[in-house]
């Protein structure tokens, strides 16, 4: 019964395309785990667990993540999460232009190449792309005066 | 928000009857419950609601057209309440040439789209539906897929959309069972979907009194690799009368539905059954399997005490309470 996850599958409402980003991305995990043998020597758990987006699903006995609060303040999230829906309780719906949209195939390869990874979630880049913009406010503004934000 | 297919790969696990019984039992615990029925052929829960009048009628709007993204009419106008508070979008005989058409209109889309055909969401179609366009996670509490038996789009856009699985099932000879079918299906679609599946329990249904179906059922206990909150044992005639009924097991007790001869002839009426002590019981069971879906695999919110009004008979009150002790209160 290694495919079945005993509870409920993840249902996330309404997100076009959103559906498909919960699965781990093998890469990234292995990547973080290996990494926490450099960590403090407690084990973290293993990926083998899985749960899920869905808000829904709590009370799955799965779902009992390490999430102790001193625990999570301690290890960088890669390192302390399980799975892709960890602590990502907040939905953030987004309309985009097609032409944005369909850029995000390459960012994603690309973001994975700079990684060293084959592939990385689409939940996991976008959440990261959007720190990255935080980080950046001067970048983004130019990018919208380049389409004329100034303009109106 | 509850959602569930009910399905096992093998056939004639009494799906279509526990889906009824089920959706029925959510419904009676306070959940707002719909059931899609996704089988065209005969003896689906369309026939056993008495719904879908126009099921035959090409020319009627149904699912598939709005699946299709052709609809011939609103959406809301394929929802029919059965008289047991259940709603239901009924079945079409155009489910059967669902792949058909679907294939068709990949042709024509990625054509006009100059879009590789492998590209083409075709499981993804029955989700968009629901959920984006519909939002009828905003509507109801639960939604119940009964699917139509053989594996292909329809069944794999009902778990595409679904996203979880309650998984009726029979003894069969040795009382061995296998659910590496299923598995596996699951884990191709999982894999090629990028998706999570889950199985909120397996029911072992038309359990008999024998050692074989006894050790069958002990099998099950000694697993955990899944969960099976209740056995549900052979009740032919309970769920049989069903089909008179038209409705669920609850229903067939209440209204005390019986099939029997009268002058050469088979007839069914109600306020003739006998009420047994087993088929309380069993109706105790499917509430309790309905209540362990809710509350275990979905964490929702709904009532834990079962009503049944039986025509003639004092009303009886079961409460559920944690899952040890479940206690019949008169
Ligand atoms: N627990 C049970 N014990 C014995 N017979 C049952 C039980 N549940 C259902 N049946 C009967 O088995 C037949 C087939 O059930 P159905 O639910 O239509 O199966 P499926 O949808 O899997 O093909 C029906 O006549 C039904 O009344
Ligand atoms: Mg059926």
């Amino acid at each position: 019964m290694n495919n079945f996850k005993s509870g409920s599958g993840n249902l996330d409402f309404g997100a076009e395309g959103d559906e498909k980003d919960t699965q781990e991305s093998e890469e990234v995990v292995e990547e973080s785990e290996s990494r926490t043998t450099e960590s403090p020597p407690e084990q973290v758990q293993s990926s083998g667990t899985t749960s899920s987006q869905n808000p829904g699903t709590a009370g799955d006995p799965d779902r009992e993540t390490n999430q102790g609060s001193n625990e999570a303040a301690e290890y960088p999230y890669f390192v302390r999460r399980n799975n892709v829906g960890d602590e990502r309780d907040t939905r953030l719906e987004i309309h985009v232009r097609d032409s944005v949209a369909e850029q995000e195939g390459r960012f994603r390869s690309r973001l994975a190449d700079e990684l060293d990874v084959s592939e990385v979630s689409k939940t996991d880049a976008r959440e990261f792309a959007l720190l990255a913009a935080y980080e950046y406010p001067e970048k983004v503004a130019e990018l919208m005066e380049d389409e004329g934000f100034s303009v109106i | 928000m509850i959602t569930a297919v009910v399905y096992s790969e093998s056939g004639g696990t009494f799906k279509t009857t526990m889906t009824a019984n089920l959706a029925v039992a959510l419904e009676r615990m306070g959940a707002r419950t719909l059931v899609i029925d996704l089988d065209p052929q005969e003896g689906n829960l369309t026939s056993l609601f008495d719904v879908g009048t126009s099921r035959s009628d090409p020319d009627a709007d149904n699912l598939v057209k709005h699946i299709l993204d052709m609809p011939d009419g609103e959406f809301d106008d394929l929802i029919e309440t059965t008289n047991e508070g259940v709603d239901i979008i009924p079945s079409h005989d155009m489910l059967g040439d669902f792949t058909s058409n679907l294939e068709q209109k990949i042709s024509y889309e990625t054509g006009m789209k100059n879009m590789n055909r492998d590209e083409y969401p075709r499981f993804e179609l029955l989700y968009d539906l629901l959920w984006n366009e519909h939002e009828l996670n905003q509507r109801y509490d639960a939604i119940l897929v009964d699917p139509n038996a053989r594996a292909e789009d329809l069944l794999y856009n009902a778990i595409y959309a679904l996203r979880t699985l309650i998984a009726p099932v029979k003894p069969a000879g040795k009382g061995n069972l296998s659910l590496d079918g299923l598995e596996e299906l699951v884990g191709n679609m999982e894999t090629q979907l990028d998706i999570e599946i889950g199985l909120s329990c397996v029911v072992p249904s038309g359990v008999g009194q024998t050692n074989a179906h006894q050790q069958y059922q002990q099998q099950f206990d000694d697993t955990d690799a899944f969960s099976t909150p209740v056995t549900i044992g052979n009740r032919e005639s309970l769920m049989d009368a069903m089909w008179e009924a038209r409705g669920s097991a609850f229903k067939v007790v209440e209204e005390r539905w019986k099939t029997f001869k009268r002058d050469g002839e088979m007839v069914s009426e109600p306020g003739q059954r006998r009420l047994r002590d087993r088929e309380i019981e069993t109706l105790e069971k499917l509430f309790e399997l309905a209540h362990f879906v809710a509350t275990e695999t979905f964490d929702a919110d709904v009532d834990s005490v079962l009503e049944l009004e039986v025509q003639d008979h004092d009303n009886r009150r079961i409460e559920l309470m944690d899952k040890e002790q479940t206690e019949a209160t008169p």
